[in-house]
C-alpha cells in the first residue's frame, strides 16, 4: 500500500473503536460479508413470516363462521393491512435479499458485492424500519387502512391518529433499503464477474436478480413520492388525497399500482430464478432455453411496466383505457408461458431425484400456473368487474405469491443450506412439510376461487350467514393450520438438523453453478483462486468436459474437485474490515421517521446519527492500516 | 495470491468486466433511480395542473424574471464544475479550488433565491396547504432544494479535501462522480423550470370553474 | 414397491380435489355472480366462462404435463440423461401459440368491454343516482324526485343508468346477480350501466374497503314489474297513515322529530322535499366536518316509508321490531363504529333514552307505511 506520502485522511473520532474481530456477536452486528449479511436478512424475515402468519391465522379464525364475533373490525383492519404489508415488505423482498446477498457473489466469481458497507446499510435500515413499522401495535394501533393505503380512507382526514402515518413513513425507510440493495447489485453484476463470464453465461438467478434490482432501482421512488406526499398530507396538512381541496384519490391508485406492478414482478422474478437452478440440478439436465428464460425474465420486466391500471379497471377510467389495460396484461402471460415450458421441457428426458428442494420446485410450477391462469382472467376487465375486490384476487395473488414465491423459497432453503451452514436440513422432515403445506395451501386458497365467484369481498371482518360461504371459509381456516403445522415442522427441521449435523460437502447436489466450487460453509474470502470462466455452468463442465460435446459419453467421472483451501494464505487476502456506521445510519433513519410523528427532538437526533454516520462512513478508509490480519 | 487480493486502495477493484468504476456505475444508476423520483412529483404537478379550488394560482404567485437569474446561476455553476474537474485532472490546483469554491458560492446563491422566493410565498398566503397548487409546488422544488443542499455539503467536502491534499488529479473521479450529481440537479431544475415556470406560470383561476362536481 | 405408494399418492389427490370441487358446488349464493338476471352479468358471466373452459384446458396441459413428467423421468438409475439445451422451433411454437390464444381471448373481451360499459342515451333510459357513505347507500331518483336508502328499487327489463358518488371515501356499488362493480370515487362521476331482466329480490354489498365496517355496508335490490314499480314511486310519494294520539307510535313519533329527525329526513314524501333533503344531507355534512369529533349532526340514512324495508343498518338486519329496539339502544352491538353511536345526543349519559322510549321510537318507524287513504297522496 503506497498511501506513506498522502498526509493522514480526516476521519470521525470514535466513540467505540472500530470491531475487526471475525466472530463472536460483534462481528455480526458490523459485518460488511455478503454471507453474514445475507443470513441476517433471512433470520430476520422468517421472524416477520412468522408474525405475518399469525396475523393472517387470526384473520382465518374470525372468518370460519358467519358473523363471529372473536375479533373486532378495528383490530381485524389492522391485521389483515399488517398481513399484507409484513408479507410484501418484510418477507418475500427481505428473503429474496437473502437469497442476492448469499448467492450472487458466488454465481460470478466474486469476493463480495461491489459495496459492502452499502450492503450493510440496506440490512440494517430494513431491520429498524420492520421494527418501526411495528411498534405501531403498542401506540395507538397498527395501520388499518390496507395493504395498499387507498385514500381517502387513508387521510388523516377519516383515519386520524398514528397509524397509517406508521404505514407511510415505516415504507419509506424500507425503501431506501431496497434501492440501496438494487443499486449495489446492479453494479455488482455489471462490473464484478470473474473473468470470461459474459451476460449471457451468467446464471440464472444472477440474471432474475439483475433484472429484479433494476425493477427496484426504479419502481421503489415512485412508491417513495406517493409516501412523501402521503405523509405530507397527514402530517403537515397538505393536499395531494384531500378530496375536499380537490385532491383526486384515483391518482394515489396511479402512482401505487405504477410502483405495484412492477413491485410483483420483484417478488416473483427471484423466485422464478431459484427454481431454475434447482430443477437442472435434480434433473441432471441444463436448464432447457437459457437464452429464452432470459428474455422472458426481461420481457416480463418491461412489459410490467405498461399493465397498472388492471388493478383499477372498476374505478372509473372509460371503455378505451380499459381494452388498452386489458390488452397489454394478457400479452404478459405469454413470456410467463415461455417460462413454463422451458421448465417443463427441462423435466423432460430427465433423470429426476425428489428431493426437498426439487418437490417445492416443482409445487412451484403446479400453483403458479393456477395462480397465472386465474390472472388471465382477471385480465379481462368486464369479468374482472365481478371478480375484483372479492376472494377471488385473494386466490389469484395467493397462488403467485405463496404457491409461487414462497414455495421456491422453501425450495431454495433446502438447496442451498448445505451450502450456507455445512450440513443438510433433514429431507425426511422436508417432505413431510412440503406434503403438509401442499396440502394445506391448496386447501386455504382454492376454496377462496369460488368464494370470490359467489359474491364475497374481500377485507370483511365478518359475513352473514345466509350467504353459504361458510363451509368454504372453514376449510379454509383449516388449511390455514395445516400450513402453520408444516412451517413449525421446517422450524422443528431447522433445530433438529443443526444439532444433528449430518456434514454436507462443497458440492452435495452434484452442481452447476460456481456456489459449488467452494467448500460448505464457503471460507470468508469465498474463493481462494478467483475462477477463469467459460461457459454457462461453468463449474458442470469444469467437472465433466466430455459433456461439453453433447450427451454422456465415456467416463463421468468429476474432472475438478471443490477448491482445497488448506494452502490459503489468507494474510495475503485482504477483505474490507467491518463498520458500524451503516448501523448507526439504520438506526437515526427510523428514529428520524418515528419523530416525525412525535417530536422534532427525535427527528434531530435522528439526522444527527445519520449524517454522523455518513461522515464516519465516508472518511473510514476500507481497511484499517496496519492491522493485523485475522 | 496477492493478485487476488481485494485490499481495495479507494476505488480500485478487481474483476471490472467494463472498464467502469463501480462508484461511477452507482452513481449512473442513482440517476436513473432519482429520474423516477422526481419524474413522479414533476408528473403530480402537472396532473394537478389547474385543479385547485381557490387561490394563490402561479400567475399571483410565480415570478419569472427572477427565477431565471437563479436558474442562470445553476447552469453556470455546472460549467464551474466542469472547469473545477479539468484543472483537477490538470494538477492545477489553484484554479481548481477556485472554480470548485465558485460553485459552491453559485449553489448557495441558487438556495438564497429559494428561500427568498418560498418566504415571499408565505407572505402573500401561498402555503402547502392552501391548496392543490402549493402543494404540488412546494414539495417539488423543497425536494430539489434539498438534493442541491446535499450536493453543497458533498463539494464543501471536497473543496475541504482539495485543501488538505485529499482530493487530487490521482483520485479525480471521486470530483466527477459528484459532478455527475450535480449536472443532474441542474437539469432537473431545467425540466422544473420548463414546466412551472415557462409553461404553467400563467395559469389563473381555471377555466370553466371548479374541475371537481362536488356531491351536492 | 414404489408405483403402490405412487398409486396411493394419486388417489389421496384425485379425492381431494374432488372434495375441492364439491365445496365449490354448494349451494348458490344471494351474491353468486353464476346466477345472474340481467344482460351485463350475462355477459361478465359468459365471458369468465370463455376464459375459464381455455384456461383449463391450459391447466389439463401444464398440471398433466408435469405428473406425466415427473413419473415418466423419475430417477431410476445413476446414467446421464440427454444433455438437451433447448430447441428454437419448440420456443418459437410455444410463444406464439399462446399469443394467438390471447388474441383469441382478447377479440371478445374487447367487444365485452364496449358492450357493458358504454352508457345508453340518458332519454331512453332510467337514470338513478347512488351516493357511497360512512356505511351505507344513499339512493336518489332525480326524475321521479325520490329519495330513499340502502334498498334499491327498479323496474325490470329497463335500462337504467347508474350516476354514482360519494361523500366521503371509496366505496363501491356492487349488484353481483345484476352486474359488475364500479367504485364511488369523491370527486368524480362514475356511472354505470345495469339492467334486470325480472323482478325479485337481489343483494348488493360494498366492494371497496371504506373504513371500520366495510364488512356491513350492504343493500338490497327490488326489481319490480313496470306496474309495480310506478306504485312504489306513488307510494314513495304518499304521507303515512295518521296515528293515534297518545299511542306508542304518536310518543314514538315525538321522540324520533326531537332526537332523530335533524340527521334522517322522515317526510320526503312532500312536494319540493326531494331538492330539500339534497341540501339538507350536504349542509349536515358540512356541519359534520366543522368538528368531526363531537359534532351532533353528520348525514344520514333518510326513512321515508322505513315501515316497508326489508332490512335495518344498510341490509345487515331484518327490519323488524326486536331488531330495531336493539339497534337504536346500541347500534355499535351490531355495527361497531356508526356515526349515529358517536355522534347522536341521545347516546351522551345526560340524554338517554328509558327502554320505553326506545320501544316507542321503534313502534313509530315500522308505522312509517304510506296511508292506504287515496286522498292522501301528494302529486308531484
Amino acid at each position: 500500500m503506497s498511501t506513506t506520502n498522502k498526509p493522514k485522511q480526516f476521519q470521525l473520532p470514535r466513540i467505540f473503536p472500530r470491531p475487526m474481530g471475525h466472530y463472536g456477536i460483534w462481528s455480526w452486528v458490523g459485518t460488511v460479508d455478503h454471507k453474514k449479511i445475507g443470513i441476517m436478512y433471512g433470520i430476520v424475515s422468517f421472524f416477520w413470516f412468522i408474525m405475518g402468519g399469525i396475523e393472517a391465522l387470526l384473520i382465518r379464525v374470525q372468518l370460519s363462521h358467519a358473523e363471529a364475533n372473536i375479533i373486532d373490525p378495528e383490530l381485524y383492519n389492522q391485521l389483515f393491512t399488517m398481513h399484507g404489508t409484513t408479507m410484501v415488505f418484510l418477507v418475500v423482498m427481505p428473503l429474496s435479499a437473502a437469497f442476492f446477498n448469499l448467492l450472487v457473489p458466488l454465481q460470478i466469481g466474486a469476493r463480495d458485492v461491489a459495496f459492502p458497507r452499502l450492503n450493510s446499510l440496506s440490512l440494517w435500515i430494513f431491520i429498524f424500519g420492520s421494527i418501526l413499522m411495528n411498534i405501531s401495535w403498542f401506540t395507538g394501533g397498527a395501520p388499518n387502512g390496507g395493504w395498499f393505503g387507498y385514500p381517502p380512507n387513508s387521510t388523516i382526514n377519516f383515519n386520524p391518529g398514528n397509524g397509517m402515518t406508521y404505514w407511510v413513513l415505516g415504507l419509506n425507510v424500507l425503501g431506501v433499503a431496497s434501492i440501496a440493495a438494487g443499486l449495489n447489485f446492479i453494479v455488482t453484476i455489471i462490473n464484478m464477474r470473474a473473468p470470461g463470464m459474459s451476460m449471457m453465461k451468467m446464471p440464472v438467478f444472477t440474471w432474475m436478480t439483475f433484472i429484479t434490482s433494476i425493477l427496484i432501482v426504479l419502481a421503489l421512488p415512485i412508491l417513495g413520492v406517493a409516501g412523501i406526499q402521503m405523509t405530507a398530507d397527514r402530517v403537515y396538512g397538505t393536499n395531494f388525497f384531500n378530496s375536499e381541496a380537490g385532491g383526486d384519490p384515483i391518482f394515489w391508485q396511479h402512482i401505487f399500482w405504477l410502483f405495484g406492478h412492477p413491485e410483483v414482478y420483484i417478488l416473483i422474478l427471484p423466485a422464478m430464478g431459484i427454481v431454475s437452478e434447482i430443477l437442472p440440478t435434480f434433473a441432471r439436465k441444463p436448464l432447457f432455453g437459457y437464452s429464452f428464460i432470459i428474455f422472458s425474465g426481461a420481457g416480463i420486466g418491461f412489459m410490467g411496466w405498461f399493465v397498472w391500471s388492471h388493478h383499477m379497471f372498476t374505478v372509473g377510467l372509460g371503455p378505451a383505457a380499459n381494452t388498452a389495460f386489458t390488452i397489454s396484461t394478457m400479452f404478459i402471460a405469454v413470456p410467463t408461458g415461455v417460462k413454463i415450458f422451458n421448465w417443463m421441457a427441462t423435466l423432460w428426458g430427465g433423470s429426476i431425484k425428489f428431493t426437498t428442494a426439487m418437490l417445492f420446485s416443482i409445487g412451484f410450477i403446479a400453483m403458479f400456473t393456477i395462480g397465472g391462469l386465474s390472472g388471465v382472467t382477471h385480465a379481462a376487465s368486464p369479468s374482472d368487474m365481478q371478480q375484483q375486490d372479492t376472494y377471488y384476487v385473494v386466490a389469484h395473488f395467493h397462488y403467485v405469491l405463496f404457491g409461487g414465491a414462497i414455495f421456491a423459497i422453501f425450495g431454495g432453503l433446502f438447496f442451498w443450506w448445505p451450502k450456507f451452514f455445512g450440513y443438510f436440513l433433514s429431507e425426511r422432515l422436508g417432505k413431510i412439510t412440503f406434503v403438509l403445506m401442499m396440502i394445506g395451501f391448496n386447501l386455504q386458497f382454492a376454496p377462496m376461487h369460488w368464494l370470490g365467484l359467489d359474491g364475497m369481498p374481500r377485507r370483511i371482518y365478518t359475513y352473514a350467514d345466509d350467504m353459504g360461504w361458510e363451509l368454504s371459509n372453514l376449510a379454509a381456516t383449516l388449511g390455514g393450520f395445516i400450513i402453520a403445522l408444516s412451517v413449525a415442522l421446517f422450524m422443528i427441521n431447522v433445530i433438529y438438523s443443526m444439532r444433528n449435523k449430518k456434514i454436507a460437502p462443497g458440492d452435495p447436489w452434484d452442481g452447476r453453478t460456481l456456489e459449488w466450487s467452494i467448500s460448505s460453509p464457503p471460507p470468508h474470502y469465498n474463493f481462494a483462486k478467483i475462477p477463469e470462466v467459460n461457459h454457462i455452468d461453468d463449474w458442470w463442465y469444469k467437472k465433466y468436459p466430455s459433456l461439453l460435446e453433447g450427451s454422456p459419453k465415456g467416463d463421468l467421472t468429476p474432472k475438478a474437485e471443490v477448491e482445497d483451501t488448506s494452502k490459503v494464505n489468507e494474510a495475503d487476502i485482504h477483505l474490507p474490515d467491518l463498520s458500524y456506521y451503516p448501523v448507526l445510519i439504520g438506526i437515526g433513519l427510523s428514529l428520524a421517521a418515528l419523530g416525525v410523528m412525535y417530536t422534532y427532538a427525535l427527528v434531530t437526533i435522528g439526522l444527527i446519527l445519520v449524517i454522523w454516520g455518513c461522515i464516519g462512513w465516508s472518511t473510514e478508509p476500507v481497511n484499517e492500516p496496519n492491522e493485523k490480519h485475522h | 495470491m496477492s493478485s487476488d487480493n481485494i485490499t481495495v486502495h479507494h476505488g480500485e477493484q478487481i474483476n471490472n468486466s467494463t472498464g467502469i468504476s463501480n462508484k461511477k456505475l452507482l452513481m449512473w444508476a442513482f440517476l436513473g433511480s432519482d429520474v423516477m423520483f422526481f419524474g413522479t412529483f414533476i408528473g403530480t404537478f402537472m396532473a394537478y395542473r389547474n385543479k385547485s379550488l381557490n387561490g394563490p394560482y402561479p400567475s399571483d404567485t410565480l415570478d419569472i424574471p427572477i427565477t431565471t437569474v437563479s436558474t442562470f446561476v445553476l447552469l453556470m455553476s455546472s460549467l464551474g464544475i466542469v472547469l473545477a474537474l479539468h484543472y483537477l485532472k490538470q494538477s492545477k490546483m489553484g484554479l481548481a479550488k477556485f472554480w470548485l469554491f465558485a460553485v459552491i458560492v453559485m449553489g448557495l446563491i441558487f438556495m438564497g433565491f429559494q428561500v427568498y422566493e418560498f418566504t415571499h410565498f408565505a407572505h402573500i398566503g401561498m402555503t402547502p396547504q392552501v391548496n392543490l397548487f402549493g402543494s404540488t409546488f412546494f414539495t417539488l422544488t423543497s425536494l430539489h432544494g434539498a438534493h442541491v443542499s446535499l450536493g453543497i455539503l458533498w463539494l464543501i467536502f471536497l473543496l475541504y479535501n482539495e485543501f488538505n491534499g485529499n482530493l487530487t488529479s490521482d483520485n479525480a473521479f471521486d470530483l466527477e462522480i459528484a459532478g455527475l450529481y450535480w449536472h443532474f440537479v441542474d437539469i432537473v431544475w431545467i425540466v422544473i423550470f420548463a414546466l412551472l415556470y415557462l409553461i404553467t406560470a400563467g395559469d389563473g383561476v381555471p377555466e370553466g370553474g371548479i374541475p371537481w362536481d362536488l356531491p351536492h | 414397491m414404489i408405483k403402490k405408494r405412487m398409486k396411493s399418492v394419486i388417489k389421496a389427490g384425485i379425492i381431494f380435489a374432488l372434495l375441492l370441487f364439491a365445496m365449490a358446488c354448494s349451494p348458490e349464493s344471494p351474491q353468486s355472480t353464476w346466477d345472474t338476471h340481467g344482460p351485463v352479468a350475462e355477459i361478465q358471466k359468459n365471458l369468465f366462462l370463455f376464459v375459464f373452459w381455455i384456461a383449463v384446458v391450459v391447466f389439463i396441459i401444464v398440471e398433466g404435463g408435469i405428473i406425466y413428467l415427473t413419473f415418466r423421468y423419475r430417477r431410476k438409475d445413476d446414467k446421464l440423461p440427454v444433455q438437451n439445451h433447448g430447441n428454437l422451433k419448440l420456443e418459437i411454437a410455444w410463444t406464439i401459440i399462446p399469443a394467438i390464444i390471447i388474441v383469441i381471448i382478447a377479440i371478445p373481451t374487447v367487444i365485452a368491454i364496449w358492450d357493458t360499459q358504454v352508457m345508453p342515451d340518458e332519454e331512453d333510459s332510467l337514470v338513478v343516482e347512488a351516493v357511497g357513505h360512512q356505511w351505507w347507500f344513499e339512493f336518489k331518483y332525480p326524475t321521479e324526485e325520490v329519495v330513499t336508502a340502502n334498498e334499491l328499487h327498479l323496474p325490470e327489463d329497463t335500462d337504467v343508468i347508474v350516476k354514482i358518488a360519494s361523500q366521503d371515501v371509496l366505496h363501491s356499488f356492487w349488484i353481483p346477480k345484476i352486474a359488475g362493480k364500479i367504485d364511488m370515487v369523491p370527486n368524480h362521476n362514475n356511472e354505470l350501466y345495469i339492467k334486470a331482466d325480472d323482478p325479485g329480490l337481489y343483494y348488493g354489498q360494498c366492494a371497496e374497503f371504506c373504513g371500520i365496517v366495510h364488512a356491513m355496508m350492504r343493500f338490497r335490490v327490488i326489481v319490480h314489474t313496470e306496474e309495480d314499480y310506478q306504485d312504489w314511486l306513488q307510494e314513495m310519494r304518499t304521507p303515512p297513515g295518521k296515528l293515534t294520539i297518545g299511542s306508542d307510535e304518536d310518543e314514538g313519533r315525538k321522540l324520533f322529530v326531537g332526537n332523530c329527525s335533524m340527521c334522517h329526513s322522515y317526510d320526503s314524501y312532500k312536494k319540493g322535499a326531494y331538492t330539500k333533503e339534497i341540501d339538507s344531507q350536504f349542509n349536515r355534512w358540512e356541519e359534520w366536518k366543522k368538528d368531526k369529533e363531537n359534532s351532533a349532526i353528520v348525514s344520514a340514512p333518510n326513512l321515508t316509508n322505513f315501515g316497508n324495508r326489508i332490512t335495518i343498518g344498510a341490509g345487515i338486519k331484518e327490519n323488524n321490531y326486536d331488531n330495531l329496539v336493539k339497534w337504536i339502544e346500541n347500534p355499535d352491538a351490531i355495527k361497531l363504529g356508526t356515526r349515529m353511536k358517536n355522534h347522536a345526543a341521545i347516546y351522551k349519559n345526560e340524554n338517554k333514552l328509558t327502554n320505553e322510549q326506545i320501544n316507542q321510537i321503534a313502534k313509530y318507524l315500522l308505522s312509517l307505511k304510506p296511508s292506504m287513504e287515496s286522498s292522501a297522496t301528494y302529486n308531484k
